[in-house]
């Protein structure tokens, strides 16, 4: 089991006391039914009716409920807490074959998504390579800088106002007010402040709203008038069948199995004190049932959903990420179906509050991103992975005209700073690859000093390699003391070689040698064995090793003595 | 490596700091082979010590038999996480006296 890091309260499998597991999953419930506005959106560019607006958001609800729930319930998913929101990486592919071919179309394209997001799962060792820690870093980052763009519209009231007028500085202070509450009560609270920071921050905003007159009614109808509860509307739909949306279908999907891995990859991280690499399986485990669901909201046309990155924040602002309570959350959603007054309601929370959660759940996804990837030494070819990755991701981000020059199939995955971040950098990743040899050796003879030699050695080994820091900075005084011994004592007759190998989850270091093998003794020898010969000093640095490395092997190689260090990486 | 030598009261607080291997520690045992008379301990200062090889312990082993025999107090101090482990995996620590910081060590020794 993970250990837990001390600024969370309730880890991943901790049990949530019951009023505190509904009070927290209505703030990640309400958060996220107000992305609903993503479908709304696409239903308004393509030209849809009432009724196929309708079901284009009720199922799309019911569908996040029920996927909330599969993907955080053990039994059935990743044990993560990750909450659904409509999936943005849809919306272009939704916009286009909603107007080109309605919602028959769009259900056909959603279920080829759907199908392409699933057969990645089953690829897990691949995904392993293609998405080391610098990796996934880059995209994280990426989903924090792609977040910020309507974060801070909101905060700032642009969405609302012509370009030629001036700031409403309404929205930055109703923002920055609900902003520093939430910042506050995160870092500087402790317990059910802590725990409901998020939601003290939106009522602060909220109230602050109301009172400089920012706050509105649900759109084309008062609240009173909606149904408090009512049965879905949901409908099939049809399939309808395009070639030409065949491509965006299938890219659709990866983005969103791009965009799933970071956000588990973001939840692992901040729920293992001692997280090392990414848990691939953990991820196939939740884009699993987010695609099956998926499947579900096409074939009642629904919109798609996937993990919300925004969440994360929410996570992290209160200090809770136990899986029982994205459960709590995602039965909260699939009630909110059959409200559409709930719904109707958390449409006015006011957008500069709503602007103000993501600016925050914005911050900590760069942070954390900029974490993953200073996780691993950075070799020259890793500084350019990660650099021209996220370069790359801006460009397309500060110059949309780049978008709008190439080939409109190409649209949905050049247009999203995250695809094309992630993209670049597996594709650099695997370019840099070439030319390393994942053994090296070096010798190292009595003239050395021997923490010199394997000081240079290990780090530059280690930078290639992309080794964790913490690993390479434990093995290197191990790796000297031993290579101290065989040389100073004359047990290694003619200097030794070095050899290092690396392979994501060990770090072996042998010394390969002529002369007698060492004694490695099961007790520990007495410290006066220091003061006596050189095979007393050698039983007692063998001892030593074996204490210090996580793995010591004595074998021979052809007629060398082979010394074995390993290093769990 | 770099080794400064104090005295503050009747100790001897040698401090030494960088690495402790076989390239340099012959240059401590010659440092601690005599104890100034009229001295009633030595404390090795390590906050700045990076490095403990075997060679390392060894002058510091001798530099305790030799205090021992003198009937002089012998302590360390300040011990980084990584010279610490070496310390606790080698016995050392059951052996010498090791104190939190050059204060706490000094007080032990009144």
């Amino acid at each position: 089991m993970p250990r837990k890091p001390s600024n969370i309260l309730y880890g991943a499998e901790d049990k949530v006391p019951l009023g505190t597991l509904v009070s927290l999953g209505v703030q990640h419930a309400s958060l996220a039914l107000l992305f609903v506005v993503y479908p709304l959106v696409a239903a308004a560019e393509a030209g849809l009716s009432f009724e196929a607006t309708q079901s284009l958001i009720t199922s799309c609800v019911i569908f996040m409920g029920i996927a909330t729930i599969l993907e955080c319930w053990p039994r059935f998913g990743s044990g993560v807490l990750l909450v659904q929101i409509p999936n943005t990486s849809h919306l272009p592919m939704a916009v286009q074959s909603l107007a080109a071919g309605g919602p028959a179309l769009y259900a056909a394209m959603s279920l080829v998504a759907a199908v392409s997001q699933l057969s990645l799962t089953f690829f897990t060792g691949a995904l392993r390579k293609l998405f080391p820690p610098e990796v996934c870093g880059v995209a994280v980052t990426m989903l924090g800088v792609a977040l910020a763009e309507p974060a801070l519209r909101r905060m700032f009231g642009l969405a609302h106002q012509a370009s030629s007028a001036g700031m409403d500085l309404r929205y930055p202070m109703v923002s920055f007010a609900a902003l520093v509450v939430i910042v506050v009560l995160a870092i500087f609270s402790r317990g059910m402040l802590r725990l409901f920071a998020v939601a003290i921050g939106t009522g602060v905003g909220w109230l602050l709203a109301h009172y400089v007159g920012l706050t509105h009614g649900p759109a084309g109808r008062a609240l009173a008038d909606l149904p408090l509860i009512d049965l879905p509307a949901i409908a099939w739909p049809g399939l309808a069948f395009s070639w030409a949306m065949l491509p965006a279908a299938i890219l659709t999907g990866i983005i969103s199995a791009v965009d799933m891995i970071s956000t588990v990859v973001s939840m692992q991280r901040m729920d293992d004190a001692d997280w090392r690499r990414a848990d691939m399986g953990q991820a196939a485990r939740a884009i699993r049932p987010n695609t099956v669901s998926d499947m579900g909201a096409a074939l009642t046309g629904g919109f798609a959903s996937a993990s919300s990155s925004a969440a994360i924040g929410v996570a992290f602002a209160t200090g809770a990420t136990a899986w029982r309570v994205g459960v709590a959350s995602g039965i909260i959603i699939l009630l909110a179906a059959f409200s559409p007054r709930l719904i109707g309601a958390l449409s006015v929370i006011p957008d500069p509050v709503v602007g103000a959660i993501l600016v925050y759940s914005s911050a900590f996804l760069v942070v954390a991103g900029m974490e993953l990837i200073l996780s691993r030494r950075l070799s020259d070819r890793r500084i350019f992975t990660v650099g021209l990755a996220i370069m790359a991701g801006l460009a397309v981000a500060i110059l949309p005209e780049l978008v709008q020059a190439t080939p409109s199939w190409a649209h949905p995955i050049l247009g999203s700073p995250l695809s094309v971040s992630t993209g670049v950098a597996i594709g650099l990743n695997l370019f840099f690859r070439i030319g390393i040899r994942q053994e090296a050796s070096v010798p190292v003879t009595v003239d050395d000093n021997p923490f010199e030699a394997t000081t240079t050695f290990l780090e530059y080994q280690g930078d290639i390699w992309g080794a964790r820091r913490d690993v390479i900075a434990s093995a290197i005084p191990v790796v000297a003391e031993a290579a101290e011994m065989l040389l100073d004592t004359g047990v290694a007759e003619d200097g030794l070689v070095m050899r290092a190998r690396f392979d994501e989850n060990d770090f072996d270091v042998t010394l390969l040698y002529r002369g007698a093998p060492i004694e490695i003794p099961t007790l520990r020898p007495s410290p006066e064995d220091l003061l006596g010969d050189a095979a007393a000093v050698a039983r007692f640095v063998g001892y030593m090793l074996s204490k210090r490395a996580d793995k010591l092997v004595l074998g021979k190689l052809g007629e060398r003595q082979a010394l074995t260090l390993r290093f769990e990486h | 490596m770099q080794i400064d030598r104090l005295v503050e009261g009747n100790t001897v607080v040698t401090v030494v700091k960088g690495r402790l291997d076989s390239s340099s520690s012959p240059r401590l045992d010659e440092m601690l082979a005599v104890i100034p008379d009229g001295s009633t301990a030595v404390l090795l200062d390590f906050e700045e010590l990076t490095y403990i090889s075997s060679a390392g312990l060894r002058v510091v082993l001798k530099a305790a038999k030799l205090a021992r025999s003198s009937s002089v107090a012998l302590a360390v101090c300040s011990l980084t996480p990584q010279v610490h482990e070496v310390f606790e995996v080698s016995g050392f620590s059951s052996l010498i006296p090791i104190h939190q910081s050059r204060e706490t060590a000094l007080a032990s020794f009144t």
